[in-house]
């Protein structure tokens, strides 16, 4: 026993760095299934509360107002125009969706599995599973939700699928990051019977119960075929520049409910 | 003099303010600039090693809060303030640690070329160790080299801007 405590003792700086390290890797590993954790340590209200202070030290007083204000006209306008289209073609925002605006308090590119931060949480009835979107593309997807504040995968995260299509020919596909380029994705599943060209739009592809159909998310700049196969493998470039985002688009699923009672969720998003 | 506790603590505070507001939104062809290493490059060496681990995990678990990494960066800074001895010892091999014990006087009193050699082997093998643990896949290994040398080279040349700015005296 004394041996045994004298062992302890000489070597309590290595204990120390074996159980300080065996923590870090297991909040590493919980990161890998964060949909699935409940441990809320990074996204709780104290530390998303500091870094929303910080954020706001980059943004002038002034400008910011005037931002928020043009955002309220413009979501007014929004919903104007999904009234006028509502029984039209043009379903570019269906009555199924509702729409919330929300200001990103974190982001980042750097990494293969980025994540962001937004400043509404389920007091604001923010729910998991929304989607986040902007004018011009996909942002990402809610997957943990507190009081004020909630968390959501980017779509640069290469754990993430997004049914996306050809706007021209109306071909589906699905939608992946590589991890190199923020501007960059690719899209997979393509036939080789598609009549695709460089430059053509892609939007989102409506096989989903998160974002509706026709969100344009990018164009494309590059066309691979592989020899062997029978799809293509297609570069887009991103409307949207990830680095300089500022706020979102929050849109949920009114009939998420009853569509989660059927019981038919897959993991294309 | 200023006693090391409260040197430590304002080291903790300054690195940590400045990398979160200023060189987080920083990103050169989609990496940041790491400056936090600083903070391990200069820790000194004698104190309780114990002491040392926390003091580094405690730095890690803030960071990692505040850029959205989720435990990566502790992981990593951990690892190499383990590794930091013996990367020490190879690059400054003429100097005996145990008497000098300040890494201040290994900065002030050493050739450019040694320098170097402590950085960079200190800034690549964290950033090596950090995105190999983040992408975790063999078959990306492309993919984390070129990360690695490229946030590994913008790292470099800041840290050693900052470093000559605060650190060096004059050498002329």
């Amino acid at each position: 026993m004394r041996n045994f405590i004298n062992f302890f003792i000489e070597k309590i700086d290595k204990i120390v760095f074996l159980i300080l390290l065996i923590i870090s890797f297991s909040l590493v590993l919980n990161r890998n299934f964060f949909q699935n954790s409940k441990f809320n340590f990074f996204s709780n209200n104290i530390i998303s509360s500091i870094s929303n202070q910080t954020k706001q030290i980059n943004n002038y007083l002034n400008l910011k107002n005037e931002n928020s204000k043009l955002r309220r006209e413009n979501l007014d306008l929004k919903i104007k125009l999904n009234s006028i289209f509502k029984d039209s073609k043009i379903n570019y925002y269906t009555g199924d969706y509702k729409i919330k605006i929300a200001d990103i308090i974190s982001n980042s590119i750097k990494y293969s599995k980025n994540y962001l931060i937004i400043n509404k949480g389920y007091n604001d009835s923010v729910k998991l599973d929304d989607g986040l979107i902007t004018k011009q593309g996909i942002i990402g997807i809610i997957n943990q939700v507190s009081p004020k504040y909630s968390t959501a995968i980017s779509i640069l995260n290469s754990d993430i699928k997004i049914n996306a299509k050809i706007k021209r020919t109306n071909h589906f596909g699905s939608l992946q990051w590589g991890g190199n380029d923020h501007k960059i994705m690719t899209l997979y599943d393509i036939p080789k019977s598609a009549n695709i060209k460089i430059n053509d739009t892609v939007v989102s592809g409506g096989m989903s119960f998160i974002f509706q159909e026709n969100i344009p998310i990018g164009k494309i700049k590059n066309i691979k075929l592989r020899e062997e196969s029978n799809y293509y493998i297609i570069d887009l470039e991103l409307f949207e520049d990830f680095s300089s985002l500022r706020s979102v688009y929050i849109i949920s699923n009114s009939n998420k409910d009853e569509i989660d009672g059927l019981n038919i969720y897959n993991e294309i998003y | 003099m200023r006693s090391i506790s409260s040197l430590i603590f304002f080291r903790f505070i300054i690195i940590l303010i400045s990398q979160i507001i200023v060189f987080n939104n920083v990103t050169i062809y989609g990496s940041s600039a790491d400056i936090y290493i600083i903070f391990l490059l200069v820790f000194p060496q004698n104190i309780n090693k114990s002491l040392y681990y926390f003091i580094i995990f405690l730095f890690g678990i803030f960071l990692d809060s505040f850029s959205n990494s989720f435990g990566i960066i502790t992981f990593s800074l951990l690892i190499s303030c383990y590794l930091r001895p013996y990367l020490l010892d190879f690059s400054f091999g003429n100097f005996d640690m145990r008497k000098v014990g300040k890494v201040r006087d290994y900065l002030n009193n050493t050739t450019i070329y040694q320098k170097l050699t402590y950085i960079s082997l200190v800034v690549f093998s964290h950033n090596f160790i950090m995105y190999s643990v983040e992408i975790f896949s063999i078959y990306k290994i492309q993919l984390i080299l070129r990360n690695t040398t490229i946030s590994s080279l913008i790292s470099i040349t800041l840290i050693l801007i900052l470093m000559s700015l605060f650190y060096y005296k004059n050498e002329r």
